[in-house]
């Protein structure tokens, strides 16, 4: 943790400098402005990553963690393979054994376990220690392009795709010491909870392994059972219309949907090119900080990553600091709350007010806020459908060959080819309208705001955090987690993470694990013996 | 005089008539099975839903053109648009500038 005068400093969404980037001013120079600066197709390195500090490395290692590897975080096997107290190869062996275990019969959230983990580890045991993410074992969702391995996406389109590069967020965490333990379970195409390209639904919630009807949350469900079930120490998804938050709350775990252009899309298999969003799934704030931090800047290869503001010390952010002896906020925050968050007595409704209620404790100031005049207009599903073409569009050649490749998932692919240019053209002047209002609304009465669909801050490109605040027990008496997003303004990556870094220092809902599934089970372990599937129109309302 | 809406025969005529033009052949799926992953029904009526009710709400919304530029990236655009960190809008930073 830090001490209180290292907390002078100010977060990013206060720190912008005003720039003229003009070309971005309209869809059309914006797409003009995008050719000009792609460099040739080849040029695909990673830039360097940001230097993690020492703030990623745990002080103290939990004795739960000591005895289970795959009970560690990051930060704290960080802190054990620095030491030599464990080696790359044991924390992998360790996850092998747990996936060999359970993971065909029950989590069912590897497409891909990638054997060739153990050699890279064992390489990484004798190498130059390069940081915290030194021999950690990753669950990279599977329409990240990972060089020589499979990347199906989950869709017939891929089924025998074996990328010769990786997607630069890849790249970056393996050159920050990462190691590829396997490609995960998704939504065909990104689309929905992770089922066969048929919608046979393979991954489970974590928290209920036995029960396939549990829904494990959006596309990067495979990323999150991994992560929540012990066969990965953190993990990446992407997110177009929830697909990082709700995994991380359906699963207890901390996930964060970055502002639209930190992280590059570059060597991920796109659904709607202006709201995909790269980011971590991770057991906390901490690592969720480390993940991030590695992954996001500048990349050549996607323009939307160019000209930003840099990225600040996100994992000095995600550290607790106190004030006069006790925890406390980082910086001065004020939490909105939108209409209808806290009604009902819902084991929710008594969650997110206990939550306030911590926040408060920690020195943050809770409003009533109210939303934007057009919000529901501006965020509602027609104004949500501008997204659909942009599907369509770098999928026409495969529509054209055969519609059957789309499975489940056809039916959003078909519907993008209705709407019209000017159409499309409407929905980026709404979204203007949408971001004004935001700014000039809803954020002139509080820095960040709870959130209770992704589609708005998915619209936006706005960045959120999704964290666990608590349980409730399904019918099976099996707890369930209840989680809480927070979305802030551009850029405020920082105040996010510091926010559910402070909230993590003062509960211990981000350090409960689910318990392992139960064998004896195994006869109802297909949604009571059934199997489940979505049909075309599961996915299309489900579509992110 | 009030336009007579298409009728479900008529929107499926054009639905099929753009996926030809464009090379689409919906026709290997079949006509109708639940059973199935997709069929032709239910692609048509999925693209008739983006049809008759997307498209009229979009239409139906009039912004002012010169103040919403059509922006593909609102939150990275309107950050470099400001200087205090988004909360001031667009409008009110032209004014500054001096351009409106």
């Amino acid at each position: 943790m830090n001490d209180e005068d290292e907390t002078t400093d100010l977060p990013q969404d206060r720190l912008i400098d005003r720039r003229s980037f003009l070309t971005r001013m309209s869809a059309l120079s914006a797409a003009a402005g995008a050719v000009t600066v792609l460099p040739p197709i080849g040029i695909r390195q990673a830039m360097a990553a940001v230097g993690l500090g020492n703030d990623a490395y745990a002080q103290t290692i939990r004795p739960e963690a000591l005895a289970d590897p795959t009970e560690l975080t990051i930060s704290e096997a960080a802190t054990l393979i620095k030491k030599k107290h464990i080696s790359p190869v044991e924390l992998v062996q360790a996850y092998f054994d747990r996936i060999a275990r359970y993971d065909a019969d029950y989590y069912k959230a590897f497409n891909t376990v990638r054997g060739e983990a153990l050699a890279e580890a064992a390489i990484a045991a004798s190498a130059r220690n390069l940081g915290p993410l030194h021999g950690i074992p990753l669950a990279i969702k599977d329409n990240y392009y990972t060089a020589g391995t499979l990347t199906t996406a989950n869709s017939y389109i891929f089924e025998d795709f074996v990328p010769d590069f990786d997607a630069t967020c890849v790249a970056r965490l393996k050159a920050a010491g990462g190691i590829v333990l396997g490609k995960m379970q998704m939504g065909p195409l990104a689309t929905t909870r992770a089922t066969t390209p048929d919608g046979i639904v393979t991954t489970r919630n974590a928290w209920t392994p036995n029960n396939a009807s549990t829904d494990p949350g959006g596309s990067s469900s495979g990323s999150a059972t991994a992560t929540a079930g012990r066969m990965a120490t953190s993990s990446i998804g992407t997110q177009t219309g929830g697909s990082i938050t709700a995994p991380s709350n359906a699963q207890a775990l901390t996930g964060l949907k970055p502002t639209v252009g930190r992280s590059p899309l570059y060597g991920i298999v796109p659904l709607t090119y202006t709201r995909d969003h790269p980011g971590p799934l991770a057991r906390d704030a901490k690592d969720a900080a480390i993940m991030t931090q590695v992954m996001a800047g500048p990349d050549p290869n996607d323009p939307r990553t160019l000209g930003l503001p840099p990225v600040p010390d996100l994992v000095k952010a995600a550290t607790p600091v106190r004030k006069g002896g006790a925890y406390a906020l980082r910086w001065p925050t004020t939490i909105g709350v939108i209409p209808g968050f806290l009604n009902g007595t819902s084991a929710t409704a008594v969650a997110r007010a206990a939550m306030l209620q911590t926040f408060a404790s920690l020195g943050a100031t809770i409003v009533d806020v109210t939303l934007p005049p057009d919000w529901d207009l501006l965020t509602g599903g027609s104004f949500n459908n501008v997204r659909l073409p942009e599907r369509s569009e770098p999928f026409l050649e495969f529509l054209k060959q055969d519609v059957r490749l789309f499975g489940v998932s056809l039916n959003s692919w078909m519907q993008g080819l209705f709407l019209g240019g000017e159409d499309y053209l409407k929905g980026q002047r709404a979204k203007f309208v949408l971001m004004q209002q935001v700014l000039d609304d809803l954020y002139a009465q509080c820095d960040v705001v709870v959130q209770t669909s992704p589609v708005p801050f998915d619209i936006l490109g706005l960045p959120e955090i999704a964290f666990n605040i608590g349980f409730s027990p399904n019918s099976d008496g099996l707890p369930v987690p209840i989680g809480a997003i927070f979305g802030g303004m551009p850029f405020a990556e920082d105040r996010l993470l510091s926010l559910v870094g402070a909230f993590q220092a003062v509960t211990d809902f981000h350090l409960k694990r689910p318990a392992d599934p139960v064998v004896a089970l195994a006869a109802r372990s297909i949604g009571g013996g059934q199997t489940l599937r979505l049909t075309a129109e599961d996915v299309e309302a489900l579509s992110e | 005089m009030a336009i007579t809406p298409p009728t479900t025969d008529e929107l499926n005529i054009y639905i099929r008539a753009r996926l030809a033009l464009i090379g689409i052949d919906i026709s290997v799926l079949p006509v109708s099975d639940s059973n199935a992953p997709a069929d032709q029904t239910r692609v048509l009526s999925s693209c008739r839903q983006i049809l008759t009710g997307t498209v009229p709400t979009i239409s139906n919304y009039l912004p002012d053109v010169q103040e919403n530029p059509p922006v593909l990236y609102p939150a990275p655009f309107t950050e470099w648009a400001s200087e205090d960190g988004g909360r001031k809008s667009l409008r009110d930073r032209r004014k500054e500038l001096g351009l409106g």
